[in-house]
């Protein structure tokens, strides 16, 4: 299942509330907590990151990875980054309940 | 960073991005490099090759490519690309078409250049702060001016020594100085006795400004020290930035003075009047100058006050405790402080800035003249936009096709106007800069020949600020009607490439022409009447003879107040001049005829009606010498005024006060008493211009009569009526001879008298030459805008005038098709400037020399070269229709 347009934001930030991380990282962090059911087009990760870091949700620092000693751009969460999350996070929530409500009632 | 907001922090922090953009997309570069590696190495693990690795992690990755220009949209990056790329575009799109663009800049730098010389004259005459800590509380002290002449007295005139004490020992003012500026005869060390304005000023007068000076010490406090401190100019120039120049001894009026101080180099001075030499002690001046100022007069006022307020108290109360200093002096010292309609003088404060900017007598005036000099720039300005717009019109005419096929392409609106816009700003830079630089220059120009060190015109960050708004605003909004026709094009007719015939004829485009046109007939007419007049003032019958008159002038500024030499002088000059071969009679007059009549006139003469008089003093032999003829009663011999001066009037008093003056007194000031009227002469001409002649008085007295010498200012003019051919000869003799009599005199300018009368006329002449400028100016920008419009309608036309071609009509018709328009916009013009030139001229022969005749040789010149522009102007244009072929033109976009 491809990641649904619109969500990729939300799940970027969800991942990044639990550790700091590189772009790798979270993408295989995503497929990882999915249980590989959402498969990201991983590519389009970058605009993601680059337009949350231009809002002010996310902040990328240059650090060294530790086991390939290699120049990388590590993402955190921003304040403002963790109150979209948690406010996007109960938006998603009571729309999938929602959904569930009419989904529920067919036969 | 921490302090912004967050909105601003993101601003900022992306616009530090766009400024790091090639770091940034290194960066980006790098971490998509990064993925693709880890995404490989992990294929690799699961047993691919690495080769087909790296193809796995590409797949994954999607278009490379594509996700970093997205991610680069995101950050706002792409515009910064875009720019570099429309800037290249545009630098090329200038390049293709070299004529037009030059012919923009260069009617913008016209434009600019003007604006950029004007305003940076105003700004360093009036609006430049004076370089000196906190000037914003430097206020200039009025004492009011007396009534005089029926005229209501004005609340800025000059104060007295006594009152200056008591302004300063007030207690309003933290400090104050006074001082008045004067010419004097110095001896520098590298020039002999020339004459130099010298600043007489109280010992205070650094203290209040609060200036450090660059070398030295300023003036003793006691005041009394025969010292001065030097112009930071004068150093470098005439003491060539000697390093001791400070200790040095010069000469004023023959009073040595050593040099204590160099002023620092920004500070010209607070008077706007010419380059102030130096600074000496006001105290000393008596010594030094022929007008002493009495100190101990309280009627006499002629020190100018710059006193510093405090700052943290306001204007409104000095005001009303200077009124109260005004009231307590008025009760003390009736007679001094009563003026003649008996109401008390009064005291008035005004900022040192406001004085500048026009807050004094003519305060209005200027005010008038800086707007129409305003309205005039915005004229210029405007004239040369629309020029700009003209041609920038045409391009896009041009470009139409191409639009359309761009947007068809899907290219934005937005990504296009970008794009034009920034042809709009190159050009704006080009014609702006080039604009700025022709100002610099302008500035230099006008400073050198007409400012002369009295102020600063150098522009500084406030007339470039005016001239990046005037630039950017000027092609921004003239840039947008070219746009809106390369853009607002209708897709469908421009791909088929349909001339836009009904927007070829426009009726303001036209208009702009012939308001250009006008203005260039007006100004071409105005600047050939001035030309003409120039050329006929030589001729003018001026009242007397001019030729075969000589005239000396003697300056006695040496002498100062020696009540012995000084008239011994004046009566010396006329002596030898009488006695030299050649010399038929010998005159001489305190004023230049036709030059400045009024100085002085309030302590000489008092008359009795409210006459708009002009006076002179003269001797007895003046007249004869500049053949004035007397119309009744008798000149009075030298003998007859050796000890009280007479009157003689022109015919112009006698028909002012009616029935014939001789016979009658004439009131004179404190220092003439009465004076009889002796004899009424001929008119002679006071002006230049053909103004009427006004009400003149003669006052005769005695070559060198001790009582008028000492009041009358330093200056004498000697004439001398010579036989025709005689002139060279005794102009020289009279210097060989006035050089081995009086060693000490300044050198007299022994002049042919026409030659005097075209150095009064320089003002008028630098004004008929600057006529003459402005309306060459005028003619290249009217003709600029000509080619404009023809180019456009050519380039309109092209496809339909390629059909009549094709059909049979003959190049000269396609022409013609082109030029009509253009050349019936031009001829309504020509005929508004030339209507508009004769009530001009009526009003301008008053104040043009030679009478501004009015003379239809100016109106056929004018149009002739009128007519010769436009022809330059249509040639490139029409050949261009004319050459057209057919073949090509119907694959015209």
């Amino acid at each position: 299942m491809d990641v649904r347009q619109g969500t990729l934001d939300l799940l970027v930030l969800r991942t990044l509330a639990e550790e700091p991380a590189h772009g790798w990282a979270i993408a295989q962090r995503i497929e990882m907590l999915s249980e590989d059911a959402l498969r990201l087009n991983q590519g389009s990760l970058y605009p993601a990151l680059h337009k949350l870091e231009d809002g002010g949700y996310i902040s990328g620092k240059w650090g060294i990875a530790e086991d390939t000693r290699r120049r990388v751009k590590v993402y955190s969460l921003t304040a403002r980054g963790r109150s979209r999350l948690s406010a996007e996070e109960a938006d998603w929530r009571a729309y999938v309940q929602a959904m569930e409500l009419v989904l529920g009632g067919q036969p | 960073m921490m302090l912004l907001p967050p909105i601003l922090r993101r601003a900022a922090r992306r616009l530090l991005r766009m400024l790091r953009w090639s770091r940034a997309d290194r960066d980006l570069r790098d971490e998509v490099a990064h993925h693709l590696e880890e995404a490989a190495a992990r294929h690799l693990a699961a047993g691919l090759s690495p080769a087909a690795a790296r193809r796995a992690a590409a797949l994954d990755f999607g278009g490379r490519d594509r996700w970093l220009e997205e991610t680069r949209t995101a950050r706002g990056v792409i515009w910064l690309q875009h720019l570099f790329a429309d800037g290249r575009y545009a630098v090329r799109q200038m390049r293709s078409t070299p004529v037009l663009t030059v012919v923009a800049a260069l009617s913008l730098a016209a434009g600019i250049g003007v604006v950029v010389a004007v305003v940076a004259l105003i700004n360093g005459a009036f609006f430049k702060p004076l370089p000196v800590p906190a000037p914003e509380e430097l206020h200039r002290v009025y004492t009011s001016r007396d009534v005089f002449q029926g005229r209501g007295g004005e609340p800025y005139g000059w104060s007295s020594y006594p009152d200056f004490e008591d302004i300063r020992d007030s207690g309003i003012f933290t400090a104050a100085a006074a001082g008045f500026h004067v010419s004097a005869a110095v001896v520098g060390p590298s020039f002999g006795p020339a004459r130099r304005t010298v600043h007489w000023v109280t010992p205070d007068y650094f203290d209040v400004l609060r200036l450090r000076l660059a070398a030295g010490r300023p003036l003793a406090p006691g005041g009394y020290e025969p010292e001065i401190v030097i112009s930071h100019r004068v150093w470098r120039r005439d003491f060539q930035a000697d390093p001791e120049a400070v200790g040095r001894v010069i000469e004023v009026n023959g009073v040595p003075l050593s040099v204590v101080g160099v002023a620092p180099p920004e500070f010209l001075g607070t008077v706007l009047d010419g380059e102030i030499f130096g600074w000496a002690p006001l105290l000393l001046q008596p010594r030094t100058a022929i007008y002493g100022v009495p100190f101990d007069d309280r009627g006499s006022r002629r020190l100018e006050i710059l006193a510093r307020l405090p700052a943290e108290s306001s204007l409104a109360t000095a005001r009303a405790r200077l009124d109260a200093l005004a009231g307590r002096l008025a009760s003390a010292h009736p007679e001094a402080w009563r003026r003649r309609d008996d109401s008390p003088h009064l005291l008035t404060i005004v900022p040192e800035a406001a004085v500048r900017a026009g807050g004094r007598p003519g305060g209005l005036a200027m005010a008038s003249a800086l707007m129409s000099i305003g309205l005039l720039l915005a004229g210029v300005l405007l004239v040369a936009c629309t020029n700009v717009a003209g041609l920038l019109l045409a391009r896009a005419l041009t470009r139409r096709h191409e639009v359309a096929v761009r947007l068809t392409l899907g290219a934005s609106r937005a990504r296009l106007t970008a794009q034009l816009l920034m042809e709009s700003l190159l050009l704006a830079a080009l014609g702006g800069a080039s604009g700025w630089l022709l100002g610099h220059w302008l500035t230099r120009l006008i400073e050198a020949r007409f400012v002369m060190g009295a102020f600063d015109p150098a522009p500084d960050g406030r007339v470039l600020a005016i001239t990046m708004v005037a630039a950017l605003g000027c092609t921004v909004v003239f840039g947008l009607a070219p746009l809106r026709l390369a853009l607002g094009a209708d897709i469908r007719s421009a791909l088929q490439r349909t001339a836009a015939a009904g927007r070829t004829r426009s009726f303001g485009r036209g208009a702009v022409i012939a308001v250009q046109v006008a203005a260039a007939t007006l100004l071409l007419v105005a600047s050939f009447t001035a030309a003409g007049g120039m050329r006929n003032h030589q001729r003018m019958d001026p009242g007397f003879q001019m030729s075969g008159l000589l005239v000396a002038q003697l300056d006695r500024t040496a002498f100062r107040s020696d009540t012995v030499r000084s008239p011994a002088y004046s009566a010396g000059v006329v002596e030898l001049a009488a006695a030299l071969p050649g010399v038929v009679s010998v005159g001489s007059a305190l004023h230049m005829p036709m030059g400045d009549f009024r100085a002085g006139l309030d302590e000489m003469l008092q008359p009795d009606s409210a006459l708009n008089l002009a006076f002179n003093v003269v001797t007895p032999g003046f007249f004869q010498t500049l053949e004035l003829r007397v119309a009744s009663g008798r000149l009075p011999r030298p003998v007859e005024v050796r000890d009280s001066p007479v009157a003689v009037v022109s015919r112009a008093y006698a028909r002012a006060v009616g029935g014939n003056p001789v016979g009658g007194m004439l009131r004179g000031g404190s220092r003439l008493g009465r004076l009889p009227v002796v004899a009424v002469v001929d008119d002679a001409r006071t002006h230049l211009t053909e103004a009427p002649a006004e009400p003149f008085v003669y006052v005769v007295r005695g070559a060198g009569a001790p009582a008028a010498t000492r009041t009358f200012q330093a200056h004498d003019n000697v004439f001398l009526r010579v036989r025709p051919g005689a002139e060279a000869s005794v102009a020289r003799a009279l210097v060989r001879g006035l050089r081995q009599r009086f060693p000490e005199a300044l050198p007299p300018r022994v002049r042919p008298f026409s030659a005097v009368v075209g150095e009064i006329t320089a003002y008028q002449e630098a004004g008929a030459r600057a006529a003459v400028a402005i309306g060459a100016v005028q003619l290249a920008l009217a003709a600029v805008g000509l080619y404009g419009m023809l180019l456009f309608m050519a380039v309109a036309r092209t496809r339909e005038l390629g059909i009549r071609l094709a059909l049979g009509a003959r190049p000269r018709q396609a022409g013609w098709a082109v030029a009509r328009e253009g050349v019936a916009w031009s001829v309504r013009g020509t005929l508004a400037g030339a209507l508009l030139a004769v009530p001009a001229l009526l009003v301008g022969r008053y104040f043009l020399i030679g009478g501004g005749a009015f003379d239809p040789i100016n109106f056929i010149a004018a149009v002739l070269t009128l007519v010769v522009a436009a022809v330059a102007a249509a040639w490139a244009p029409v050949r261009r229709a004319a050459g057209i072929a057919p073949a090509a033109a119907l694959r015209h976009e």
